[in-house]
């Protein structure tokens, strides 16, 4: 197997929150992030707001800004650690090699200048190519994502766009330098459905033709099963599961994933109240208190005296040689391959695929 | 650009309905703080000799039939005789103009220049002891008076140092037609302090317009996509954010330009600077009604000329205020 393109090894972030009695306190925002990316291939990245998605987004790309930075780890992009790199380096492979789009279309595109003028330097910051050219590129690509007319939409402002239309422009620009990666941060869901899901395949379709890796963050998880072929589950700034797209979703280990897609509207009986996670996505809490329990137990069906305790260890040790020989019979081989999960008492499931949560 | 000509020809319309009111006030004004004749005729004049000098001036007639016949004459392009000079009172103005707009717009210029450096530096680096000290000082430029900082101008660069001179205008060429002392550079050393005393609180309102300005902007997700682009931080600073920065700063500074030109009676009277700023003083000193309201007329036009070239520019800077060239917003995509 090849090297994966994008790996993040054990990446720990943190928020700088002044306090005016206690002191500077940082806060853990994203711990022990841990997940790796084969070339040309798309990861859905899934979660409650504020559980550290976006932030996972701009620390890859180094767009992280005080109070926020990255205290540990590493982010190898093609074998290069990012973190190593000066902004000069990193600068030559933003928008070139790895792209972001936003999610708020209405906010991305700059409202004073033409549309060209920010498709073109796009280009031009790094790759010498005449105006002439770089302006036919971008006419192919404002047309590949499905917009008439580009050449009218090249001397337009982006007031006289729709928000489906301005995403699908800043979308161009992200792929207009054939990026090996683009991190795509929640960029349909500002837009109407039949709108996200053009734009959604579209993006699918351009990224396999182009070879492009693709991340897509996004907290609506019917989106991201018919989008990804891998997804990372993240709650409170922590990988919680990750794996497969289908086996993730049809047969969650970890009680959060398992609330997640029972509380997605998709396949929900009409009529029945929507089941819900109760409670909300806790505060990152400072550094000095990460790590005591999993940040997930107060809202846990399934939690015990040890979630509240002890942190259940990061997923690349999680599902062990204990629990495969506790319950051989609930595992699919194919599945527990890849399929992590960072949790004392992860779901298992008889033949019948019923659910039952593990007690140690 | 037929929207164009109605914005002209709507801001022509409100400025000759401000210039019959501010003469009327001018008018009522100066009746109501003494009589120009006690002041232009010697204390020991005839009654028969005062009579004739009212005569002479129109001011023996009730005050609205001089303002009617003010009126009259205005429409014709008259706007009356100088009671102190006895020159037309637009000639005595005009000849002044000049000298004035150098002063204004080189402190504007000055403005400009040094204000949106040290704001683009105060903003890019709100926390750095550079730019919290910029920021002190633009306290300062706002918070001391005109005249005193004028006075320390000239106490330090004329009297102790003596590099400037204190006061006066340096020699003048005709450039264009117009009497200016920038030919020169015994003009320039004369035009260099009220200058500066003049740009002194603009210049401290555009550091603060820049820098809020530039912190605003540099949160906005339009500089975040920029970065994510991977373009070159001067041109995101000098494109994307100065761009965006320009709107309200055009306002700001047309809007200051009318006000330098109009008040730099301070400066003007400090530096004994020949402009229309000290003529109105002189003016005002002998109710020379004339003047008064010749020259406000002119700062009345100036001031809506400027606002027009404002509004013109803001069209030209900001492609939302533009009537619709292309297609308008479409709905859905």
């Amino acid at each position: 197997m090849n090297a994966p393109l994008l790996q993040v090894e054990q990446l720990d972030c943190v928020v700088r929150q002044a306090g005016v009695l206690t002191g500077d306190a940082d806060l853990a925002v994203l711990q022990q992030l841990d997940f790796s990316l084969q070339r040309g291939r798309i990861l859905g990245l899934v979660g409650e707001s504020g559980c550290g998605k976006s932030m996972t987004g701009n620390a890859i790309l180094g767009l992280l800004e005080p109070p926020a930075r990255i205290v540990r780890g590493r982010i190898l992009f093609d074998g290069v650690d990012l973190l190593q790199q000066d902004e000069a380096a990193l600068r030559g492979l933003r928008g070139d090699r790895i792209a972001m789009v936003f999610q708020d279309p209405m906010m991305t595109l700059n409202p004073v200048l033409r549309i060209d003028t920010q498709m073109i330097e796009a280009i031009q910051a790094h790759h010498p190519l005449p105006r002439k050219q770089a302006l036919a590129r971008a006419a192919t690509a404002l047309a590949q994502l499905g917009l008439h007319d580009p050449q009218q939409r090249l001397r337009e402002y982006p007031h006289q766009l729709s928000g489906g239309m301005r995403q699908r422009v800043a979308i161009a620009i992200a792929l207009l330098n054939q990026p090996a990666l683009l991190i795509a941060d929640e960029p349909t869901t500002a837009l109407d459905v039949t709108t996200q899901r053009q734009i959604v395949q579209q993006v699918q379709a351009l990224c396999r033709e182009q070879g492009s890796a693709l991340i897509w963050i996004s907290h609506d998880l019917a989106l991201v099963s018919s989008l990804a072929d891998e997804i990372c589950v993240m709650y409170a700034g922590r990988i919680v599961e990750r794996g497969p797209v289908q086996a993730v979703l049809q047969q969650p280990r970890h009680p959060y994933t398992r609330g997640l897609i029972d509380a997605a509207p998709a396949g929900h009986v009409p009529g029945q109240p929507l089941p819900q996670i109760p409670g909300n996505v806790p505060l990152p809490p400072p550094l000095s208190q990460a790590g005591r329990g999993c940040a997930f137990a107060p809202r846990c069906g399934y939690a015990s005296a040890r979630c509240g305790e002890t942190e259940p260890a990061p997923p690349e040790q999680a599902v062990s040689a204990t629990h495969r020989a506790t319950h051989p019979a609930t595992h699919h081989a194919t599945h527990r391959a890849t399929q992590r999960v960072r949790c004392h008492h992860p779901l298992v499931y008889s033949a019948d695929g019923a659910t039952e949560a593990i007690t140690p | 650009m037929l929207g164009m000509l109605v914005l002209i020809a709507r801001r022509l319309g409100q400025s000759a309905l401000v210039l019959l009111v501010m003469s009327l006030l001018v008018f009522v004004g100066v009746f109501a703080i003494g009589d120009p004749l006690a002041i232009l005729v010697s204390p020991d004049a005839t009654p028969e000799e005062i009579a004739r000098s009212a005569r002479e001036l129109g001011l023996q007639q009730p005050l609205w039939q001089q303002y009617l016949l003010f009126l009259q004459q205005a429409l014709q392009g008259n706007l009356g005789r100088s009671f102190a000079h006895g020159e037309p009172a637009m000639a005595l103005i005009l000849e002044r103009l000049p000298a004035t707009l150098e002063l204004a717009i080189s402190a504007t210029v000055i403005a400009i220049v040094l204000g949106i450096p040290l704001g683009l530096w105060a903003g890019l680096r709100p926390r750095s002891l550079s730019g919290q000290s910029i920021m002190a000082g633009s306290i300062l430029g706002f918070s001391l008076p005109t005249f005193w900082v004028g006075l320390m101008l000239i106490m330090l660069f004329s009297v102790w140092l003596g590099w400037l001179p204190a006061s006066g205008r340096g020699p003048v060429q005709s450039v264009l037609g117009l009497p200016l002392s920038l030919g020169s550079s015994e003009g320039w050393r004369h035009l260099l302090l009220p200058a500066l005393n003049l740009a002194l609180f603009k210049l401290a309102l555009i550091i603060r317009l820049v820098r809020a300005g530039c912190i605003e902007a540099l949160r906005q997700d339009y500089v975040r996509f920029a970065r994510a682009k991977g373009l070159h931080p001067r041109r995101i600073i000098g494109v994307h954010v100065l761009k965006n920065l320009l709107l309200p700063l055009i306002t700001v500074i047309g809007l200051e330009f009318g006000s330098v030109i109009a008040f730099s009676i301070v400066t003007e009277t400090i530096f004994a600077w020949p402009g229309m700023g000290k003529l109105l003083i002189d003016s005002i000193n002998v109710l020379d009604r004339p003047v008064i309201v010749a020259y406000l007329c002119i700062i009345v036009l100036l001031f809506t000329l400027i606002n027009l070239l404002v509004d013109l520019l803001y069209v030209l800077l900001d492609p939302r205020l533009r009537p619709s060239t292309a297609t308008p917003q479409r709905a859905g995509t």
